[in-house]
């Protein structure tokens, strides 16, 4: 997608779907490139008819994008294999420590991917094993992605994906359909060690992915590795539908059968006046409190799952059950997933700490083709726990999972605005870094990082009026002192 | 070729840590002394067989002659060796004539006798009736794979006629034989002299050169691809993280 740039004509008037200047990618259709054969190649003439109906059903949203899954036959043959592998839990360890395919992907690593090749010239030798790799953070991504890709994979496939990360800075991560697509499998085994088997219903949507936020991506898709099943991405935002009630009826006509979304999104998607009857929710990309999960568990009385994990690693962990009533003291527990993914739990120096210590969590994966990581660490903290299970294979769990807090913000109209919204328009107006606090008196603080011109950072605070109808209070800081700011780029003690 | 020459790495076994062995100036100076008439040009008739023979014969001080116990195995694969067309003696090639300098180097007992290369020299079955090897042979057979490695691994990257010409080739075929030896210079590390050796080695730098390029076009395809809109488009995503 092509980056947006504010227009300079203030009194035209913005397409559709586009709620600032800054967010011109948003525009309804603004990033099609692809035929629906060549995002579903293996559609069917059902699946087709089922698509259409879902893109023009009579109280469907504005769709502001359309995007398959890619997926060809040899595709869906790598995912069978993965779903084998994840049945038979080939990927769990067989001992705490780091399983066989780590040193395999070591090797590898120091002699295809670039970044590992270079730590090989400059230090006259390989990394023996993973404890000789230095840890990696997202900004080694941002500043140079190109040299985490292995030489020797074709780009044919590479799709874009994005992170927002906790850092300030969008990071593209090259994606790859099958280990994107992997998801569908993990999903459903999560959803199978919660009691429930996920599989397709007629005339229901197979999965919601739901967001609420001011402009988002939304479209009509279909799982073909699930059959076909149709799913969607749908914005619960007032702003994202034609007419006043077609929100609620569009939704209680799908009646998914799965529902993803962020914490904020699904308690949006619970207090509309709509019956759905989920058979498992998934939570991701924020904390679950265990009062937003009471609340979910409530509205529809069924397992509500919350995963971790980042865009670049992919899924890390899932807690099925969150913390049991009246133990509110009690740390969550998120077991890692069985996939090729390896866990540990590093301290400030890098250095791993002993078993049930805090510290920060660092993931080596081998997933996604074009971005093997070793040793990256996620800015998360836990401690971890080595659990042995039935069969004398390892689980690792994650025991009180810190990693990002949903905040929101009052408008000053009233209605609440939720921290994406704002990041969209940070990262647009090209801020690398920044501390969006408001207080108690619903007052805006906005610290960002010099150096900013004086238009940019006008530009900067006007957008941020314009979306949440108040002026914020600017400081900057250099770079370097960002250090010791805090962490959280949006923090609130407007609510309490 | 000989059992002892392991391709590509240009050491005899590269599973074995180097051992400490003479100071690199020490071998840098020998080369810069070499006699001229070791300075090979192609084209150069050498009889690199009979020449490593003798040198033999000087390190152990034990005849290598046909009938020998020790060394005549040896003999016979270095004869072997040189005799391919690959290395004969007036070929243009540049792995017989690599003999004549690599030997010079060896037969300093700043380099034969280093305590090290004594001390951990290579570990041999014993003979059938259980007898050790005596230390001879074992030069004998280090000698020749340090030898054949060099002209194997490092000839055919800087000619031997280039060897001595300047301070930077001077170090880089003391390096050469060095590492190929299974030592690294004295007041170094193994690791630090492999890490030297990166920085030096022709064929790395090479190598790097090539490595650099295709990393550079990569990039350049990756960031293209992604630029795309085809991959702009993105694809079905259903989790949230």
């Amino acid at each position: 997608m092509s980056d947006p740039t504010p227009r300079t004509d203030a009194a035209a008037p913005l397409p559709p779907g586009v709620p600032d200047p800054a967010l011109a990618e948003y525009a309804v259709g603004g990033s099609l490139a692809l035929t629906d054969a060549e995002r579903w190649p293996l559609m069917s003439a059902q699946g087709r008819a089922r698509l259409e109906a879902l893109r023009h059903h009579p109280h469907a949203p504005v769709w502001v994008h359309e995007t398959g899954d890619r997926l060809d036959s040899d595709d869906l043959t790598a995912l069978a294999q993965i779903d084998a592998a994840v049945a038979a839990g080939t990927f769990r360890a067989t001992a705490p420590g780091a399983p066989a395919w780590v040193d395999a992907l070591v090797e590898r690593a120091y002699a295809v991917v670039p970044r590992y090749r270079q730590a090989a010239r400059t230090q006259g030798r390989r990394a023996r094993d993973l404890s000789e790799v230095p840890p990696v953070h997202r900004g080694d991504l941002i500043e140079d992605i190109a040299s985490f890709v292995p030489v020797d994979v074709p780009l044919d496939r590479v799709l874009e994906g994005t992170s927002s990360g906790s850092g300030g800075t969008a990071l593209t991560v090259p994606l790859h359909p099958v280990s994107t697509a992997a998801e569908v499998l993990y999903f459903t085994d999560l959803a199978r060690q919660a009691g429930v088997e996920w599989e397709p219903e007629p005339g229901r949507l197979g999965l919601l992915n739901v967001i609420d936020q001011r402009a988002g991506f939304t479209y009509a898709s279909a799982l073909t590795s699930k059959g076909g099943v149709p799913m969607a991405r749908v914005n619960v935002h007032p702003d994202a539908w034609r007419a006043p009630g077609d929100r609620e009826a569009f939704l209680q006509d799908q009646d998914p059968v799965v529902v993803s979304g962020h914490p904020l999104s699904l308690l949006a998607l619970a207090e509309l006046e709509v019956d759905l009857a989920p058979r498992v929710v998934f939570s991701g990309a924020a904390h679950l409190t265990p009062a937003a999960r009471r609340q979910l568990e409530r509205r529809w009385g069924v397992p509500i799952i919350d995963v971790y994990g980042t865009r670049e690693a992919g899924l890390i962990a899932a807690d099925l059950h969150g913390t049991p009533e009246g133990h509110a003291g009690t740390p969550t527990e998120h077991v890692v997933l069985s996939r090729r993914i390896h866990v540990e739990i590093l301290d400030a120096a890098g250095q791993p700490v002993p078993e049930g210590t805090r510290g920060e969590i660092t993931v080596t994966v081998e997933d996604n083709p074009y971005l093997p990581l070793l040793r990256y660490r996620t800015g998360d903290t836990a401690a971890l726990r080595h659990d042995r299970l039935s069969d004398g294979t390892w689980a690792a769990v994650l025991v009180g999972l810190e990693g990002r807090a949903p905040v929101r913000f009052a408008s000053a109209a009233g209605p609440w605005i939720p921290s994406v919204d704002l990041t969209q328009i940070l990262q647009a107006y090209g801020l690398t870094g920044w501390h969006l606090h408001q207080d108690a008196a619903g007052d805006l603080e906005l610290t960002v990082f010099a150096p900013l011109t004086p238009a940019d950072l006008s530009a900067v605070v006007g957008a941020v009026e314009r979306l949440t109808g108040r002026q914020p209070a600017v400081a900057t800081v250099a770079p370097v002192d960002a250090g010791t700011a805090p962490k959280r780029r949006f923090t609130s003690t407007y609510e309490t | 070729m000989s059992p002892f020459v392991l391709p590509g790495d240009g050491r005899v076994d590269p599973s074995r840590p180097t051992v400490p062995g003479p100071a690199l100036s020490t071998v840098v100076r020998r080369l810069h002394q070499a006699p001229a008439d070791l300075v090979l040009s192609p084209g150069t008739v050498l009889d690199a067989a009979a020449l490593v023979a003798d040198a033999i014969d000087e390190m152990t001080g034990a005849p290598t002659a046909p009938g020998h116990q020790h060394g005549a195995a040896e003999l016979e694969e270095i004869r072997e060796f040189f005799a391919g067309p690959e290395t004969a003696p007036t070929s243009a090639n540049p792995r017989s004539r690599s003999a004549a300098l690599t030997v010079w180097v060896l037969v300093d007992p700043a380099v034969h006798a280093a305590p090290a290369l004594i001390r951990d020299t290579w570990t041999m079955p014993p003979l059938a009736d259980g007898r050790p090897w005596p230390r001879s042979a074992a030069i004998a057979r280090w000698a020749t794979a340090t030898i054949t490695t060099v002209a194997s691994t490092f000839a055919p990257v800087v000619d031997p006629s280039a060897w001595t010409a300047t301070n930077a080739s001077r170090e880089e075929a003391a390096r050469a034989i060095l590492r190929a030896a299974g030592m690294h210079p004295a007041y170094e590390t193994a690791v630090s002299a492999e890490a030297r050796w990166q920085s030096v080695s022709t064929l790395i730098q090479q190598q790097v050169l090539n490595q650099l390029a295709l990393e550079a076009r990569r990039a350049e395809e990756l960031a293209a691809r992604l630029r795309s809109k085809a991959a702009g488009e993105a694809v079905t995503q259903i989790s949230h993280v």
